[in-house]
């Protein structure tokens, strides 16, 4: 069983869209509790840093996905559900985030190239990865953000995008793993790569 | 690298699929689910999906986000008479992935900073409609039939500073004309633009879009007439624009 995260504030639709369509069992996670029913959890994308921990601290989530976390299970953020993984974010003034991998959010505006990273891009990957198992620099993933993650240890990235400066497009830690890009809006790639994740052992 | 991205623009009237000429003039181009059905098929970047509608009641337009976000295997922007962030909530919760304003942006500019801070830049969409005026580009609101009298370029710069994320402009008198992207709008606003810019209105034939993607400066384009009369897909598109060196994504 699936536990898709539920901030109140965004957009889950298109990861449990996806997860019924490709007949996958999910259970919209609203309190702890319900955490002890799933074997792995999704936080999917869309907000802002603050307004996702907010809403995650409102509804009792952060301990129960860190203790979720720490008991082995798989965990994927997305997007948003990838930066709340880490330990701070400058989004809109200095947020702190679940703290399970070290290191912190961080704008990727640079001189002369746009602020916000929007649109397909393609990845490369940084070590074996157990999610992306498609080494082609070919195929594109879907990105929209304005900030990424900058974990301590470069151990942790699994794969980069390139957008003006390095983009830490996926971080693999043990059973955590984020996306930056949208595998749910990414289209054959991406379900490849969600199908992994579902499928982990 | 990142790519180019061909944004198809789908606009509601809330019965069915329209497409016009300089905002009006509308012609029944289709209906939602099978357009819809028809983008998924051919892979496409994005969607603009926009409520031109003269319906107040916005429950049915969130049922059709809904019915869309669950066809579309791709990226979908969502507008029309957002004017609280309440109801862009409710259609960012439907299954928009992105949120798009105009008449409400001119209106009250800090509307587009509480939308940012409230769902992230990478969220809010900001769209300009515009008319070259004497000489210079002057913004219009409400479907085109208002003149809004702020300086365009300061417009955009305090759009930027709030938190757009995105921001699209729109060629009032081109669109639906496929006379060809503007050409004098890009030099108009290349310095100052920090954001994705998307080039809307004129799009009528495959030059027309690589004139315009071969700026640096420009992320994308918005098109409608151009896939809605005649043969032409976004397939198509695609592949002529990779033929002559642009960079778009290999999809099927």
């Amino acid at each position: 069983m699936i536990g898709v995260i539920n901030y109140k504030i965004n957009n889950l639709k298109s990861v449990t869209n996806f997860l019924q369509g490709q007949n996958l069992d999910y259970l919209i996670v609203n309190n702890p509790k319900m955490l002890s029913n799933c074997d792995r959890l999704i936080l999917p994308g869309v907000g802002s840093f603050g307004r996702g921990m907010q809403s995650l601290d409102e509804q009792g989530l952060s301990s129960g996905i860190v203790n979720f976390a720490k008991s082995g299970k798989p965990v994927l953020g997305i997007c948003l559900g990838m930066q709340l993984l880490f330990e701070t974010s400058e989004e809109f003034g200095q947020s702190t985030g679940l703290g399970l991998i070290q290191g912190k959010v961080v704008s990727i505006a640079t001189p002369g190239s746009p602020r916000v990273h929007m649109g397909w891009n393609n990845i490369f990957l940084t070590k074996k990865s157990k999610l992306i198992k498609t080494d082609s620099f070919l195929l594109d993933l879907y990105f929209a953000h304005s900030f990424h993650c900058k974990p301590n240890d470069r151990n942790d990235i699994s794969a980069i995008s390139e957008y003006g400066i390095e983009i830490t497009a996926a971080v693999e830690k043990d059973n955590i793993f984020g996306v930056q890009f949208h595998p749910e809006k990414s289209q054959v790639f991406g379900k490849k790569i969600l199908l992994e994740f579902a499928n982990l052992g | 690298m990142i790519k180019k991205r061909l944004i198809p623009l789908m606009l509601s009237n809330g019965h069915v699929l329209v497409k016009g000429k300089k905002f009006s003039e509308h012609r029944v181009v289709g209906v939602m689910e099978s357009m819809l059905q028809i983008w998924s098929d051919q892979e496409i970047d994005e969607l603009l999906l926009l409520d031109i509608g003269s319906e107040t009641n916005c429950e049915s337009f969130l049922k059709k986000v809904e019915l869309a976000c669950s066809v579309a295997n791709f990226p979908l922007t969502v507008g029309g008479k957002i004017g609280n962030l309440e109801y862009a909530r409710d259609l960012l919760k439907s299954g928009a992935d992105k949120i798009s304003v105009c008449t409400k942006a001119t209106k009250d500019l800090s509307f587009v900073g509480n939308l940012a801070s409230e769902f992230g830049s990478q969220a809010v969409v900001t769209i300009v409609d515009y008319k070259w005026v004497n000489g210079s580009p002057k913004i219009y609101s409400n479907h085109a039939s208002v003149q809004v009298l702020q300086d365009m370029r300061t417009y955009l710069t305090e759009l930027q500073a709030l938190g757009a994320g995105e921001i699209v402009l729109q060629n009032i008198e081109l669109e639906g004309s496929k006379k060809g992207l503007d050409q004098l709008i890009v030099p108009y606003v290349e310095d100052l633009i920090e954001v994705p810019l998307i080039l809307s209105g004129g799009a009528g034939n495959f030059d027309h879009l690589k004139w315009a993607l071969q700026h640096e400066l420009v992320s994308g384009v918005a098109c409608g007439s151009l896939f809605y009369f005649g043969d032409n897909s976004p397939i198509r598109a695609r592949a002529y624009l990779r033929s002559v060196g642009i960079a778009m994504r290999k999809a099927r």
